[in-house]
């Protein structure tokens, strides 16, 4: 599959665009500057949580958030995480690393401890992710929309009694949905549940670009992969040749000043990028209607 | 080498004497990587050898501590149907089924039975039966074809393919190790790559510069380069593992940037110091492996 969306003038003028200081984008956007996204949390009445978000040039991302009560002396991890792409098998290069990339971030990433229920048991989450239509790597896309998940995720209310150390216990939920509390009521005073999110860089001659479109990343020389956790950048961070099975000739090596320069404009924007989700979650108050 | 449009057997077949003892004594056991094969520069040693597969176009052949790693490059070979003007470029990325995957229980989702913890066997099910890759094979190839691509000149091959096949025939990583520790699928990741390298030179195909590899370890400030697995047991905190591969003679650019670790103190000046490390390191495999090919021609 060899996309071939831009012709040789096309990907000259929009390289030499994209290299100027400030770079010139085709939809004028900043460097910085993600583009416009419509999104909705909490329709799906089988899920704990749910997010959907729609960009304008058609992708779509639809996150469902379960979970489930185990013994967790028998999980090797308390989430796991599934995607789904349309168009990819399962068993794709493609998926298996937007799988990895995911896996991975969250597995380092997540307070996992407010997870635990008693000494024994815990709920495990399951976050399944299907990508609709995507254009450009959809790895931001993905995450964010998995932000928005998890902070809209509702877990029932533990009824039975904590301490099971000496008489086991089956852990028992209150009947009451609107007992259940948000991941975040979990947490101590002072401590904000903001789950880890996934940005991705274009990387074109000095410049780094915010969340490159399809038709950016078919001239990009590299891309980064840059990953944001209590309002800070952290690891994984890496590099990636985001136009996949594309005859993208313009790929090549990077300099190292671009990775501190990522990890800088990562720190001074994301925050911007999750106090933006956090408002949409605030908005968006609608019940049941996705359409 | 004539026949380049199908992968045939093996040219040098061995029939294997089934049942007739060769009367060899027990095969050396790997007492597993210890300071002593550590050379002055901070490396371990590593063995190296090409041209081992007769009917591939390419290959290398790669020990270094407990891992073990063959390559094979198949290209640049013909592609029927329609005209690319560029060579297209894959990596696909083997374990053998029986050895086990660093942090495969995380990763590829194979289920872990706590009751039976003396089965130290794999856990990939059906691992022999498999026909795709694991999650982690796939990120291992991924990272393989990322940082290579840029030093291929695919404009050389129109209407071609080149296509890398890794083999990891052993490697030092353990089960027993905590499951939030990726060091030891960067380490294997750097090794892979190095040895895809000599593998493509190996092959004759046009580069730009022999891309190589270095891992580093940042540990309470102190720099570890290649670090071996950790063993379990150790404390993991604070520690961050980077693997970043280069074109040293054209700049130093970097080719492929991949880091993990604890995210507490993390800041620029570790990076720095970090690249800096795996800088020097691949400059000594690259040194190395110079070295290796000025003495092949002799």
């Amino acid at each position: 599959m060899s996309k071939m969306i831009l012709s040789p003038a096309e990907r000259s003028y929009l390289y030499d665009s994209l290299t100027q200081a400030p770079p010139i984008r085709p939809d004028s956007r900043t460097d910085h500057q993600f583009r416009p996204l419509e999104a909705k949390t909490s329709f799906l009445p089988g899920s704990n949580g749910s997010a959907r978000i729609r960009l304008m040039d058609g992708s779509e991302c639809i996150v469902s958030v379960k979970s489930k009560v185990v013994l967790s002396a028998l999980e090797s991890s308390l989430i796991e995480c599934d995607i789904d792409v349309s168009g990819f098998r399962d068993d794709s290069n493609f998926v298996s690393n937007l799988k990895f990339y995911l896996t991975n971030l969250l597995q380092h990433n997540f307070p996992t401890q407010y997870l635990k229920l008693t000494s024994r048991y815990a709920f495990k989450l399951f976050i399944d992710c299907i990508v609709i239509s995507h254009s450009s790597y959809p790895l931001s896309l993905i995450s964010l929309t998995t932000y928005l998940a998890l902070k809209t995720t509702r877990l029932p209310l533990l009824v039975s009694d904590v301490n099971d150390e000496e008489v086991a216990e089956q852990p028992t939920f209150s009947d009451d949905w609107d007992n259940a509390k948000y991941i975040g009521d979990f947490m101590k005073d002072g401590e904000v549940f903001q789950p880890p999110i996934f940005i991705t860089l274009g990387v074109i001659g000095p410049n780094l670009i915010f969340d490159p479109s399809t038709e950016e990343e078919q001239v990009l020389e590299n891309g980064l992969i840059v990953s944001f956790y209590g309002n800070k950048v952290i690891t994984p961070i890496s590099n990636i040749n985001l136009a996949t099975n594309s005859n993208n000739s313009n790929f090549k090596g990077l300099n190292r000043s671009l990775i501190t320069k990522a990890m800088a404009l990562g720190n001074k924007y994301c925050p911007a990028v999750v106090k933006a989700l956090d408002t949409l979650i605030e908005q968006d108050d609608e019940e049941g209607t996705i359409f | 080498m004539s026949d380049r449009r199908r992968l045939i057997g093996p040219l040098n077949t061995i029939i294997p004497n089934i049942g007739i003892s060769s009367n060899a004594t027990e095969a050396d056991v790997f007492k597993g990587p210890s300071s002593a094969t550590r050379n002055e520069d901070g490396l371990r040693q590593f063995f190296l050898k090409t041209g081992i597969i007769e009917n591939a176009n390419g290959s290398a052949y790669l020990e270094v501590g407990g891992n073990i790693i063959q390559v094979s490059v198949f290209g640049p070979r013909p592609i029927r149907g329609s005209f690319v003007d560029r060579a297209s470029f894959s990596v696909e990325c083997k374990f053998l089924p029986y050895i086990s995957q660093p942090n495969e229980q995380l990763y590829n989702n194979t289920t872990v039975n706590a009751g039976s913890t003396a089965n130290t066997g794999p856990t990939n099910a059906n691992a022999n039966g498999r026909t795709g890759l694991t999650n982690i094979e796939q990120k291992i190839s991924s990272y393989i074809e990322t940082a290579l691509l840029p030093s291929i000149v695919l404009e050389k091959y129109p209407k071609s393919t080149i296509d890398i096949f890794v083999t990891i025939l052993s490697t030092e990583s353990s089960n027993s190790g905590s499951t939030k520790v990726d060091a030891a699928l960067l380490g294997i990741s750097n090794w892979v790559l190095n040895c895809s390298s000599v593998a493509l030179v190996d092959s004759g195909i046009e580069l730009k510069d022999v891309v190589t590899s270095g891992v580093a370890t940042l540990k309470n400030d102190k720099l570890l380069l290649d670090p071996e697995v950790i063993s379990s047991g150790e404390d993991n905190e604070n520690t961050l593992t980077c693997v970043v591969s280069f074109m040293n003679l054209r700049n130093d650019e970097i080719v492929g940037f991949w880091m993990e670790g604890d995210q507490s103190k993390f800041e620029e000046s570790q990076v720095e110091q970090l690249i800096d490390g795996c800088n020097n390191m691949s400059r000594q495999v690259r040194a190395n492996i110079n070295s290796y090919f000025t003495s092949t021609l002799e």
